[in-house]
């Protein structure tokens, strides 16, 4: 653990640095402009599919918006995973420096959750709930300490990708940009913690678990990975953005291959990370 | 034919189709799915957008009573009978 305490002193310190308040920091707009975007087309779930070519530009326009406010919905249900388990261990058996990080980790989510969920309520009037529902699987303490930072790794390494690439894209509208450049800031921190402690929890049991607990590890993040992946397909999504056959097109959209393909560019450096860790023995599909 | 009865296949074919153990065009309705792994938990996330697809309205888990996934007759007892209407 000497190596997640020295990164927990550290990151602690930039986060006293960079303490922020976004109550301050944004401006909230009575209404935003129709005829702006929201989302970079690229990153739409159907960008590349048939449907997509058949769009006018302001249908475009109009699926970006719902879509960020998906994206920000999944957010928000991510974070709130999140906050249960970082508030579950703090003050747990790891050492006092652990939990001071945590502290900052927990303020700087329950912040994010205020910006988005203030977005979606004010120009959404919504936010679309998760699909995700689990089994409960009970699983020794180091397992789910483990699952638990490696779930934030996965979670937090998609939507940064999106964060990043939205923050530069100077189509979008400020206000969107400006909660993704937010985003970002504090991610990065938090994903050299999550790393760190993921492959820290690993190497100090993988031993111990045996292989038959490995194979269930992989399986599970295998699985927990495209669920992730999923949320960023919403029918719900297709149908507030007027496209009629909402379904079919969640199908079609899912199963292309253009979208595949964007779905392993978004999780290369996640899976690499899985890989080179000895996580993964081999790439999940997705 | 009924509507349960209707619903009821439709989604004892889905069931089946999702699993590639699993030889039969359809599931008993009182099969139990996910006890015997016919579906896994990553598959419930699609089965809930099924549902939603033939509810016509989005599903909240949130709300989802435990138990509700176990058999075709409990998923139609808790996502579209009337008395048992998922809140
Ligand atoms: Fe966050
Ligand atoms: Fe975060």
């Amino acid at each position: 653990m000497e190596n997640v305490i020295a990164l927990s002193q550290k990151l602690s310190k930039a986060s006293v640095k960079r303490y922020s308040n976004p109550y301050l920091e944004f401006d909230w707009p009575d209404s935003l402009p129709q005829d702006g975007w929201f989302f970079s087309p690229e990153l739409s779930s159907l960008y590349a599919t048939p449907v997509y070519n058949t769009l006018s530009e302001a249908q475009k326009k109009r699926l970006a918006f719902w879509e960020l406010v998906n994206f920000f919905s999944l957010n928000i249900h991510g974070e709130k995973a999140l906050l249960q388990g970082l508030s579950q261990r703090l003050y747990s058996h790891w050492p006092a420096e652990i939990s001071d990080y945590l502290h900052h980790f927990l303020g700087e989510e329950n912040k994010h959750m205020t910006l988005f969920g203030t977005f979606c309520s004010r120009y959404a009037n919504k936010i679309y709930p998760s699909k995700a529902y689990s089994l409960k699987e009970e699983q020794v303490h180091s397992v789910e300490d483990f699952l638990f930072f490696a779930r934030v790794v996965i979670f937090e390494e998609f939507v940064d990708f999106y964060n990043l690439y939205m923050a530069k894209d100077d189509r979008l509208h400020s206000l969107c940009r400006a909660i993704n450049q937010y985003h970002h800031n504090d991610e990065s921190r938090h994903l050299a913690f999550g790393r760190k402690i993921t492959q820290q929890l690993y190497a100090a049991n993988s031993e111990d678990w045996g292989q038959d607990t490995i194979n269930s590890i992989r399986r599970y993040l295998g699985d927990y990975i495209q669920a992730t992946w999923k949320e960023y397909y919403n029918p719900w999504v297709y149908k507030d953005a007027g496209l009629s056959d909402y379904y079919e097109t969640y199908l079609t959209a899912w199963r292309h291959k253009n979208q595949q393909q964007l779905r392993h560019k978004i999780s290369a450096h996640c899976l690499e990370f899985f890989v080179n860790s000895g996580i993964f023995a081999e790439e999940p599909v997705l | 034919m009924s509507q349960e009865q209707d619903i009821k296949n439709r989604l004892s074919r889905w069931v089946a189709q999702q699993s590639s153990d699993y030889q039969q065009d359809s599931v008993p309705f009182d099969l139990a799915i996910i006890e015997q792994r016919i579906i896994t938990s990553v598959q419930i996330m699609e089965l809930i957008l099924f549902l939603e697809h033939l509810r016509g309205e989005p599903i909240n888990p949130m709300h989802i009573k435990p138990g509700a996934f176990s058999s075709i007759d409990s998923i139609y007892q808790h996502f579209f009978s009337e008395d048992q209407a998922y809140a």
